[in-house]
């Protein structure tokens, strides 16, 4: 195997490298599984159609208490994972639904799945 | 014999190109961040510090000389006016401090040389153990030659923090880059 990389081949491997975890730095805005469970229950209903609201989504009793899941809730739209609506003609409900941000998230765990899918396959 | 030329010449090339990048964020840091020098030298944010972490781990060696002689292209002030053993070795010490920490880490299982399978938690390690470091052998060598007005007690801490948020603030703005660069989303870690 070739080992002795000139000096410009050998930067730019190292500067693959170091890109790769520049990347990785954390930012910080990390979900934790209890904020992803939370978010994936939204989206689903969301994407079924029937978007749920914030009082649904503090009564899942399954994934904590009401005082937990609106502090949860309010950490995911501080986080740009979630976002409120209301609809026309009712004001007083207001309406869960996922971001350009969280979307991206789903599309790139999306991606990641038909690439280990292909990766099997091949 | 043609390929160790050919060697010589791209490490020299990279070498200039880390001395003038470094030079130019040394400029660069001393017209946004002078409110926050604490005295000659010492800053609590230094970009360069940064720069120091990008071109060393980046280049290797080459990288490690050109901070050299970016350092002694900004210190020919003191060259010209007696003080070539200071800036020689402040230059020294500027430029293959990060090296050394990288050999540590490297002998203790910590860092590969060639950065292979480099991840974040390795990259921020480097980055801290380099700000301490630096900060250390800096304020030693300027006790050791008796600087003048040099407290070496009082600009340590100055150096350690500046060194460490000037080498975060370009490892942050260099994944911004990339990020432009490069749109999409990053890895599910930074989530």
């Amino acid at each position: 195997m070739e080992t002795n990389k000139s000096p410009f081949a050998s930067a730019y491997l190292r500067f693959l490298q170091l890109a790769r975890a520049v990347q990785a730095l954390p930012e910080g805005e990390e979900m934790d599984a209890n904020e992803l469970a939370l978010l994936e229950a939204v989206v689903l209903r969301w994407h079924e159609d029937k978007p749920m609201t914030v009082r649904e989504a503090i009564g899942l009793e399954r994934l904590g208490s009401p005082a937990t899941l609106h502090k949860r809730i309010t950490r995911l739209r501080e986080k740009d994972m979630l976002a409120t609506l209301n609809l026309e003609g009712d004001r007083r409900a207001k309406y869960l639904t996922p971001t350009k941000r969280s979307l991206a998230y789903f599309d790139h765990l999306g991606q990641s799945l038909t690439q280990v899918h292909q990766a099997t396959l091949a | 014999m043609r390929l160790s030329l050919r060697h010589a010449a791209e490490a020299t090339i990279l070498s200039l190109i880390s001395a003038a990048l470094f030079v130019g964020f040394f400029r660069l840091n001393n017209l946004i961040f002078s409110a926050l020098e604490h005295s000659q030298g010492v800053n609590w944010i230094f970009l360069p510090a940064g720069f120091r972490v990008l071109l060393v781990l980046g280049m290797g060696l080459p990288g490690c000389v050109g901070i050299f002689l970016g350092n002694l292209y900004l210190d020919q002030e003191h060259l010209r006016h007696g003080h070539a053993t200071l800036s020689l070795l402040t230059g020294v010490v500027s430029g293959f401090t990060p090296w050394v920490v990288m050999r540590v880490m490297n002998h203790w299982r910590m860092l590969s040389m060639e950065l292979k399978n480099l991840n974040h938690q390795q990259l921020l390690n480097f980055t801290l153990y380099y700000a301490a470091a630096n900060a250390i052998v800096h304020q030693m060598l300027w006790a050791l030659l008796k600087v003048h007005d040099h407290q070496m007690w009082v600009e340590l801490w100055p150096m350690f923090v500046g060194d460490l948020l000037g080498a975060l603030l370009m490892l942050y703005a260099f994944k911004g880059l990339l990020h432009m660069i490069k749109p999409g989303f990053p890895s599910s870690s930074s989530l």
